[in-house]
């Protein structure tokens, strides 16, 4: 009777076991794992900025430069190194791949126009694969920081002087975002870039939405051409230049 | 005509089949204790992944750690948990030594410890990468 019941038992045992060895196999517990990658894109994030605000500083003191995407290539891979060596067990491959295409070069779009508009932007996908001797996981997003600049402007004959108003609109991924400062030139008769400041009575009317009026007083007669510059709450610049035509 | 032989060999198998079934039942209580823990530990671990990115969004994490405002760090990740899970928070820099010399921590752990590692960036100024480890447990 003893080996009959343990016969029983055994094949009881090992049926339950195959249904939760499948069960086990069809859920594969997916969330742990879905969850610990999408934790690492806060820190993506924060890279992609640090590294925009290098790279666009870096433009502006050298603008033909068009942004230097070393930087960001360096910080991705240390960032990759750094979650990979610290997340996972198993066989696992972290990897952050710089978008690019006919915008971004080596994820790094900087273009900082005559027609207005100001971009400074980064682009990078991330992708995990992972296994061990339980499970298989595989999975991607897509990252993308951008600062852009739109402005708008004209000017008011007022003597010898141009009184010049321009709105400007600053944008963080496409939602309003507030500037930590600005930088304004604008173009002499003769083609010197002068700034204005507080010599030119230049005042900057924030409207607490992303969107400013700035206003000075410029030595010129009839149209002319202002740079705007603005670094963001994250230190990232972006800068676009635009033609005022007199009222 | 009846055989009693035969009867008493089906009275058999089915006392071996309720004998099995009783050890079966007995088998499989043990493992139901095992996954109330591993449940629990599900939870806190679920929580461990989250407190820290949700954090880290604005960048504000690596301000505070940047700026070695542990106080100010430690109220934050009070707030986002439960006042019943214990928890220790541990700063490494890339070479995991660790950074932070007070103890950012409430109360005192009871039963298993969960550990998460989160690798933080500073949004501003130099790039500085930090390990922040955090365990949690249910309070004592």
């Amino acid at each position: 009777m003893i080996i009959t019941s343990l016969i029983i038992a055994m094949l009881m045992i090992s049926t339950a076991y195959y249904v939760l060895e499948i069960n086990k196999a069809a859920t594969m517990d997916q969330a742990p794992l879905d969850s610990t990658f999408l934790m690492t894109r806060p820190s993506v994030v924060n890279t992609l900025i640090n590294s925009l605000a290098s790279i666009s500083n870096d433009s502006l003191a050298n603008i033909s430069n068009g942004g230097d995407s070393e930087v960001l290539d360096a910080n991705l891979k240390e960032l990759a190194q750094a979650i990979q060596n610290s997340s996972y067990g198993g066989q696992c491959e972290f990897v952050i791949t710089p978008l690019n295409s006919t915008t971004y070069k080596n994820g790094v779009l900087i273009s900082w126009g005559d027609n207005g508009s100001g971009i400074s932007s980064v682009y990078a996908s991330v992708a995990l694969n992972f296994s061990d001797p339980n499970e298989m996981y595989s999975s991607e997003y897509e990252v993308n920081v951008t600062t852009a600049i739109t402005a708008e402007g004209f000017c008011t004959a007022n003597g010898t002087q141009e009184s010049v108003n321009v709105i400007c609109q600053l944008y963080n991924e496409n939602d309003a975002a507030l500037a930590n400062n600005f930088t304004i030139f604008y173009q002499e008769p003769g083609g010197n870039w002068t700034p204005a400041d507080s010599t030119t009575a230049l005042n900057i009317n924030d409207y607490g939405n992303g969107t400013y009026l700035i206003s000075f007083d410029a030595l010129a007669q009839g149209a002319l051409q202002v740079s705007v510059g603005a670094h963001d709450l994250r230190n990232i610049f972006v800068m676009a230049n635009t033609t005022c035509l007199e009222n | 005509m009846k055989h009693p032989n035969r009867n008493r060999g089906q009275i058999r198998i089915i006392e071996a089949f309720f004998a099995s079934v009783l050890m079966l039942s007995t088998i499989a209580l043990i493992p139901s204790q095992t996954i109330v823990g591993s449940s629990n530990d599900q939870f806190l671990y679920s929580m461990a992944r989250n407190v820290l990115p949700t954090l880290d969004n604005d960048g504000s994490l690596s301000k505070l750690i940047e700026s070695q405002d542990w106080a100010t760090l430690r109220t934050q990740i009070s707030l986002t948990l439960p006042s019943s899970v214990w928890f220790n928070l541990t700063i490494f820099d890339e070479n995991m030594d660790p950074i932070s010399q007070a103890l950012i921590s409430r109360g005192t752990p009871n039963g298993r410890i969960v550990a998460t590692d989160y690798v933080c960036v500073g949004q501003v100024g130099n790039f500085n990468m930090y390990i922040v480890r955090l365990q949690l447990s249910t309070v004592g």
